[in-house]
């Protein structure tokens, strides 16, 4: 097991099920667009069983959320929720910020990488952001829908869609 | 003693040369959206700047105890998120957050240096990072 840090869709699609449980002290997650049956599973390890590891989120996640709303949201929770969950998230969840720590885990995530197809791809510095906090983790797993991030070689990441 | 907003050539002179300027009774305000913009300029190792030369000046510009650098964090997203209506209650999102000409760097800017009663610098620091990239 290992820390799971969650990119943007996959950070609102938690955020909509999490608003919507019936019973938060014992929270049952689903697979959905951009949490897959095996994140699904990891997630409510977390939340359910371990009290070792925690899923988090960079701070940006909220960023392009709040960026994007009406596309990411899509009317399944609204702001007065978000700010509830930023005033009080549960145990298991964490916010990582953007601060210094994050500039000199930059430098750890490439600019480029290699595709399975040999194309070369850039990666721009707001899914950099997505890397970086997953390296600051000890064990950090990024659970992420670009196909490029998981092309980085020594970080440990999963797909959030197929 | 002053606080202002450090603009971006006297950044290009801090982490290029880690020149500052000869105010010595101000104290000079970024946030920590520069410094990841210079960061990105290293890591794709833009011609004037490598990320070892980056890294080097960035180490010494962490401690002058005379650049205050802001972070994004969660008690920001906190304060610097929402509207918020004379009763307290959260009513919607800030209207500056978005919008297809406003950039993601542009939009953490406004998040970090947003006044609030959890802030310590005054609106002219805002206004100042606004004036600098948006010219409005």
């Amino acid at each position: 097991m290992a820390d799971l840090v969650l990119d943007t869709g996959a950070l609102a699609d938690l955020l909509a099920q999490y608003f919507n449980l019936e019973d938060r002290s014992n929270p049952k997650f689903l697979p959905s667009t951009f949490l897959t049956v095996e994140v699904t599973r990891l997630i409510n390890h977390i939340v359910r069983i371990s009290n070792s590891y925690i899923i988090v989120s960079s701070v940006m996640a909220v960023v392009e959320i709040v960026r994007k709303w009406d596309e990411i949201v899509a009317g399944r929770f609204y702001a007065y929720q978000l700010a509830a969950f930023l005033e009080s998230p549960p145990e298991w969840f964490s916010f990582d910020p953007m601060d210094e720590d994050v500039i000199l885990l930059f430098g750890q995530v490439p600019s480029v990488v290699l595709m399975p197809d040999n194309s070369v791809r850039s990666i721009e510095w707001t899914d950099a952001v997505h890397a970086a906090t997953a390296l600051g983790r000890d064990k950090g797993i990024l659970v992420t829908a670009d196909r490029i991030l998981i092309q980085i070689p020594h970080l440990q990441s999963l797909l959030s869609r197929r | 003693m002053k606080t202002r907003l450090l603009f971006t050539p006297e950044l290009e002179n801090l982490v290029k040369k880690l020149e500052r300027g000869s105010e010595k009774d101000t104290l000079l305000l970024c946030t920590i959206m520069e410094f990841l913009e210079f960061a990105d300029m290293a890591r794709n190792a833009d011609n004037e700047l490598n990320w070892n030369d980056f890294e080097r000046n960035w180490q010494a510009i962490r401690k002058m105890a005379s650049v205050v650098i802001v972070s994004l964090d969660q008690e920001c997203l906190q304060h610097s998120l929402f509207e918020i209506s004379d009763e307290n209650q959260v009513t919607d999102l800030w209207k500056k957050l978005g919008g297809q000409e406003i950039s993601p760097n542009q939009t953490v800017r406004r998040l970090i240096l947003r006044p609030s009663e959890q802030t310590w610098w005054d609106n002219d620091i805002y206004e100042a990072m606004e004036q600098w990239h948006i010219g409005t």
